[in-house]
């Protein structure tokens, strides 16, 4: 029973730190960034570099990690995305080639195999089971990245004008919200959370340029059961899925959690295209 | 161009269901050029080596999966990232039908497997167009769907997943597929070299003729509003899921197409037909050529393929390097694309040429 609770809060963390750079990337600028894949391993390979040959401890390359890939984010709204806002698909083709752009660079770079760092923590066992401390620890960053988010876009002056933007960008930068630094911003938020899940990843994943694809698709799941909203979302649909692909998972094997997951995926396009987010405003709505 | 002029011969009434704005093309010098090329394609095998031909066909087998691609996001708006799951599906269906059935029947298990992913992308195109999900969802949802089909054919290596005399294989792949037949004993014919590129080659007339068809009908028509304003098509009428849905299934009939063509002449199928980099090539060859002009995407789909061919001989590490930086280009400065704004360009030379010489011939008349 205790391997079955596990199972599923190592996959709720899992699901909640790949997606929230994606999901508040799409909440606020309905982009889907096909670049957030490199981001996450730009995130790992930095922190793989800087623990094993820097010589650093890994919390202090945890934030060097993160910073570092919020500025290429930065870096890549300021070059392409800015020229895309209003076209949709060429912004998720520009993104999608950037990924390819920067897997290859770093292959071609670094090579397919990086150095591997040790797992910090080590670990308990229940009942015989051996678990590892360093995932209660992810799960931990997990529900700490869900209260960032929420006191950023709830308590604090930059959070009210990113949702106004949200609402209508036009009528936002009509009242005299810089809409343009807010999406620079955002951007390099969204980057930043992928590059601090590729950091906090990196010592527990085998490391290679294509480090990323694992989190992509099941990012995807997320995003389209959670909808738009980048909080509610990621939250609620982590739950579900992670619900269903640990408990899938731990009952048979992983395959079996992949098609549950793509299974719950269908019956959420079919009937609920808007997943979570538009259910949360169809109930209150009812009740208003 | 030529809709408004009334038929006045047979001829022309032939050549009208071929002509229309929704196909770049319709003069008689276009063609002339058309049927001059067709024909020299059709000779070329009888003047060159078996190797160049056979590589030659093998290379004509990608247009269909670009044309799938290019009927479904330049014509009818609806950007699937997943077009080669149904190609590489359809190279396993194919397989595992013609390894398990006689010589003479592979032709049957390539139209069933073509048949088979069509009824798959129905039941998914209802899920999607039903659904009514945004164009981003369809374009996540489509890949999630292809990687998640090479995920799971990945894992098919053990003894469990043999089909008959078919053993699926995990990553490496299904291999001993045999190459299509026609007819049983002395009098038939073996899919291979030379034969393959003809069939290919006339498989691929027929398929640009009857997209022309299909293009510059009423069909055409509602494909092209679906994607200038789904509101308003279905405004007037009409049901845009269905026609979307329709699309969808043709769609996936021509990659169904391509990968039973691909598996015939590969003898071969592995689920990485159905990755990343599969998933992306059909896009860039689209984007590239010019996402609404067929004509177009068969010329950048045979001419990027052949060059993707070429590096992997000398440096593969470098060739989806060099087409991601395509498609950016593409993206950022030939948003209509490479070979259609090339094609726009010398056209607008002609007849500014043409404009300049009648100007001189005014003035000089005056």
């Amino acid at each position: 029973m205790f391997g079955f609770l596990f199972q599923i809060l190592s996959t709720f963390s899992f699901l909640v730190l790949s997606t929230t750079g994606l999901a508040i990337i799409f909440g606020v600028m309905n982009i889907i960034n096909f670049a957030h894949a490199s981001f996450i391993m730009l995130g790992a390979v930095a922190t793989v570099y800087l623990v094993s040959l820097g010589g650093l401890p890994l919390f202090v390359a945890f934030p060097i990690a993160t910073v570092l890939v919020a500025a290429i984010g930065a870096v890549l709204e300021f070059t392409i995305i800015r020229r895309l806002y209003n076209r949709k698909l060429d912004c998720l083709l520009a993104t999608w080639a950037v990924n390819i752009i920067i897997v290859q660079l770093v292959f071609l770079l670094l090579g397919t195999s990086q150095p591997g760092i040790d797992q910090p923590f080590g670990s308990f066992s229940v009942k015989g089971t051996s678990y590892n401390f360093y995932e209660v620890f992810l799960a931990g960053c997990a529900i700490s990245v869900l209260a960032v988010v929420f006191v950023l876009f709830h308590y604090t002056q930059f959070g009210l004008q990113v949702r106004a933007a949200m609402q209508n960008r036009d009528m936002a930068a009509g009242l005299g919200a810089k809409t343009t630094l807010i999406y620079l911003k955002t951007f390099a938020l969204g980057a930043a959370m992928a590059g601090l899940t590729g950091a906090l990843y990196a010592p527990l994943m085998p490391v290679s340029p294509y480090f990323g694809d694992r989190f992509l698709w099941r990012a995807f799941t997320v995003l389209i059961v959670g909808g738009a909203d980048p909080l509610v979302g990621p939250f609620m649909s982590s739950v579900a899925l992670g619900g269903v692909y640990g408990g899938l998972t731990w009952l048979w094997d992983s395959v079996a959690g992949s098609v549950g997951i793509l299974l719950v995926t269908m019956v959420f396009i079919r009937l609920l295209p808007n997943g979570f987010t538009g259910l949360l405003g169809k109930l209150r709505q009812s009740r208003a | 161009m030529t809709t408004d002029m009334a038929p006045k011969t047979k001829l022309h009434a032939i050549l009208g269901a071929f002509n229309g704005p929704q196909t770049a093309g319709s003069s008689p010098t276009y063609w002339i050029g058309f049927f001059a090329a067709v024909a020299l394609i059709f000779l070329y095998p009888l003047f060159a080596e078996d190797y160049a031909v056979s590589n030659n066909g093998f290379l004509l087998v990608w247009i269909f999966l670009g044309l799938s691609v290019c009927i479904l996001w330049g014509y009818t708006g609806i950007f699937s990232f997943g077009q080669t799951a149904f190609f590489g599906l359809a190279g396993y269906a194919y397989g595992i039908m013609s390894i398990n059935m006689a010589p003479e029947y592979s032709m049957l298990a390539a139209v069933t497997a073509i048949l088979i992913m069509m009824l798959l992308s129905a039941l998914i195109g209802y899920i999607i167009f039903y659904g009514g999900v945004s164009s981003l969802y369809i374009a996540i949802f489509t890949l999630m769907l292809t990687l998640l089909a090479e995920t799971l054919l990945n894992r098919t290596s053990g003894p469990q997943f043999i089909i008959g005399r078919a053993s699926l294989g995990g990553s490496n792949g299904m291999v001993g597929i045999p190459p299509l037949q026609l007819g049983a004993g002395e009098g038939s014919v073996t899919f291979v070299d030379k034969t393959f590129f003809w069939l290919i080659a006339s498989l691929l007339l027929g398929v640009f003729l009857g997209l022309r068809v299909l293009l510059n009908s009423s069909w055409g028509y509602l494909m092209v509003a679906t994607r200038e304003d789904p509101q308003r098509t279905q405004l007037f009428g009409y049901d845009v899921r269905l026609i979307q849905l329709v699309t969808y299934v043709i769609a996936a009939g021509l990659a169904g197409l391509g990968g039973v063509l691909f598996a015939s002449w590969n003898n071969f199928i592995a689920p990485s037909s159905m990755g990343m980099t599969a998933a992306t090539l059909p896009i860039i060859w689209v984007a590239a050529g010019g996402r609404s002009n067929i004509l177009s995407v068969i010329i950048a789909t045979f001419a990027l393929q052949w060059i993707n061919q070429q590096l992997a001989y000398s440096s593969g590490q470098y060739s989806l390097l060099l087409f991601a930086v395509l498609l950016l280009t593409t993206v950022m400065i030939f948003p209509e694309g490479v070979v259609t704004t090339l094609v726009n360009w010398i056209i607008h030379c002609r007849r500014a040429a043409s404009a300049s010489a009648e100007r001189k011939l005014l003035l000089g008349g005056e």
